[in-house]
């Protein structure tokens, strides 16, 4: 009777796909997170991707990115990244960096990397976001591009493309945190005075949630000057809110009720009674 | 043992536990603790995962539609809608479940219409009587949000059992009248007024001291010349006074919303589904009246 060999190549190839198949599937979720901006996830996804494959690249910039976005500063796994194998991860991380040293007010860093980006890149989103910001970098600092005439060149071609939300995006990271315009300074100064000078000699006694001086805020803030109306209507309600217990929020302490700006400016734009 | 018998062994090795592990897999038990402790975003995300692993498409769609329900719980709707799509894409066959899940969803989401749509969907089909009294009721409630009462009637004489709770809210909505923000800003004008007519009493009452209290101060700072005292009480009374006069538009407002969603919750009553854990990766609703 003839034996035959057990070919080992079989099994192996089978365990392999098995394997892959599997790390695929939580690759693709890290991705999909990535893309829906869900960033403790796609993390936390990204590091049990790391933990089967330590070489994805396509992981360690996720997990890089998502710990930026989260509030992280440390810039060392995207540097390691800007020289990768695939083209698009080195795009993205120079892009992500170069963002980065912008935000940090080192303009002069920012530059390389946004270039390397927009000059890299295949993929059409991460061109138009690295030309954009670049494009608003060189407006920032003119100097930077003086020398660059075909990248200016190619930078004024891909400008019909940019939509005016892309604009407001890549604008520069100081002048988009500063929000709420001119009519919202007194808000501001107000509730800055009150949190730094009479706060402390009183104590927290606001039993709503947002805090009082925290609503003026957000109702300065999105309505201007209309927030002081809004302000004094909520002082004269709150014992009312507090003795309907309607909403009460948990926490620890002081039982505290909702209250949020949105229940008292559903109306301003046609939705009342909804 | 031959090549073959030994890649047929390494195959089921595999693909067994694939299938299998969708009922005892450590991913679902997580899920299921996660969303009895109240993270239903983590229990989407453990849903989805199984998704991803899950070896046909009758699974896979399940497993999409338990994560919209865990994100719809979330109040993550649009990432609800997403999954759903998803779950039909894989199983188109899921019907009733799906469509009741994207009627919740666009409710909560106070997309009025678009609940419309499914509810009635649900209503069309030939489906269970549970499944229609529900989504009668909910079409009910939706139809009234965008103020159509005799809509609502229309929706509950749908249903196959009667629906005498739900035709008593309605019925007492009906028998109210919705307050006027104009005329609640007019008597704002006369500081407290406009809480009044809200039928906010106290905060009325407040309103009135605060007001005349500044005003007293005014008059009794610019009698002895303390133009800085004025200035500044002058400040906090324009605050008060403007919002008394809010008070009432939004006062107006908050009674209208009030009054519906009351109506509206007295229709929905105490309605509600659950999927069967039992039955996964297979959608099996349990209702709830």
């Amino acid at each position: 009777m003839r034996t035959r060999r057990i070919p080992g190549g079989w099994p192996g190839i089978l365990l392999f796909f098995a394997a892959a198949r599997l790390g695929a599937a939580g690759a693709d979720l890290a991705q999909e997170l990535f893309d829906e901006g869900r960033w403790a996830e796609c993390a936390r996804e990204s590091r049990r991707v790391l933990l089967s494959d330590p070489r994805n690249e396509t992981a360690a910039l996720h997990l890089a990115v998502a710990r930026l976005r989260l509030g992280g500063t440390d810039e060392e796994p995207l540097a390691a990244l800007t020289s990768a194998r695939d083209p698009e991860i080195r795009a993205r991380a120079a892009y992500e960096l170069g963002r980065l040293n912008w935000a940090a007010g080192d303009p002069a860093a920012a530059y390389p990397l946004l270039r390397q980006a927009f000059l890299e890149t295949r993929s059409q989103p991460l061109s138009l976001r690295s030309g954009c910001s670049l494009n608003e970098l060189l407006r920032a600092f003119p100097n930077l591009g003086k020398d660059d005439l075909a990248l200016v060149q190619s930078l004024e071609t891909c400008r019909p493309l940019w939509s005016r939300a892309l604009r407001a995006e890549c604008a520069a990271p100081r002048a988009r945190a500063d929000r709420g315009g001119w009519l919202s300074a007194p808000g501001k100064w107000l509730v800055s005075f009150y949190r730094t000078q009479i706060r402390p000699a009183i104590g927290a006694r606001c039993s709503l949630e947002p805090s009082c001086s925290a609503y003026f805020l957000a109702a300065s803030r999105a309505h201007g000057l209309l927030g002081l109306p809004m302000m004094a209507d909520r002082l004269v309600r709150e014992p009312s809110v507090v003795a309907e217990a309607r909403r009460p929020v948990p926490g620890d302490g002081a039982p505290r009720f909702a209250d949020p700006v949105s229940d008292h400016d559903f109306w301003f734009h046609g939705g009342g009674g909804n | 043992m031959g090549a073959r018998t030994w890649s047929a062994v390494v195959a089921l090795a595999w693909l067994v536990p694939a299938c299998a592990a969708a009922q005892d897999s450590p991913g679902l038990s997580l899920a299921v603790e996660l969303s009895a402790e109240g993270d239903h975003a983590g229990a989407a995300l453990e849903y989805r995962r199984l998704a991803g692993d899950a070896p046909s498409g009758e699974a896979r769609g399940g497993w999409y539609w338990a994560s919209a329900f865990e994100y719809w719980r979330a109040g993550e709707y649009e990432l609800a809608d997403r999954m759903l799509n998803r779950a039909e894409d894989a199983q188109p066959a899921l019907g009733a479940p799906a469509l009741l899940l994207r009627g919740e969803n666009a409710q909560s989401a106070r997309k009025w219409a678009e609940s419309d749509f499914y509810f009635e969907s649900v209503l069309r089909g030939g489906t269970a009587d549970d499944e229609k009294a529900f989504a009668s009721r909910r079409l009910a409630a939706g139809r009234l949000r965008q103020k159509d009462v005799t809509g609502a009637g229309a929706a509950l004489d749908l249903a196959p059992v009667p629906q005498e709770a739900a035709r008593a809210a309605l019925a007492e909505y009906n028998r109210g009248r919705d307050k006027s923000p104009l005329t609640g800003g007019l008597l704002g004008i006369v500081p407290g007024f406009g809480y009044f007519y809200a039928g906010e009493w106290a905060s009325g009452v407040r309103s009135i001291l605060l007001n005349s209290l500044f005003l007293f101060g005014m008059v009794d700072t610019a009698d002895h010349d303390q133009w800085g005292a004025f200035a500044v009480i002058t400040f906090f009374e324009f605050t008060w006074y403007s919002g008394s006069i809010y008070g009432g538009i939004d006062g107006a407002h908050r009674f209208n919303r009030d009054r519906l969603e009351t109506a509206a919750d007295g229709i929905r009553g105490a309605s509600a589904f659950e999927p069967d854990p039992a039955a996964w990766p297979a959608v099996r609703l349990n209702f709830r009246f």
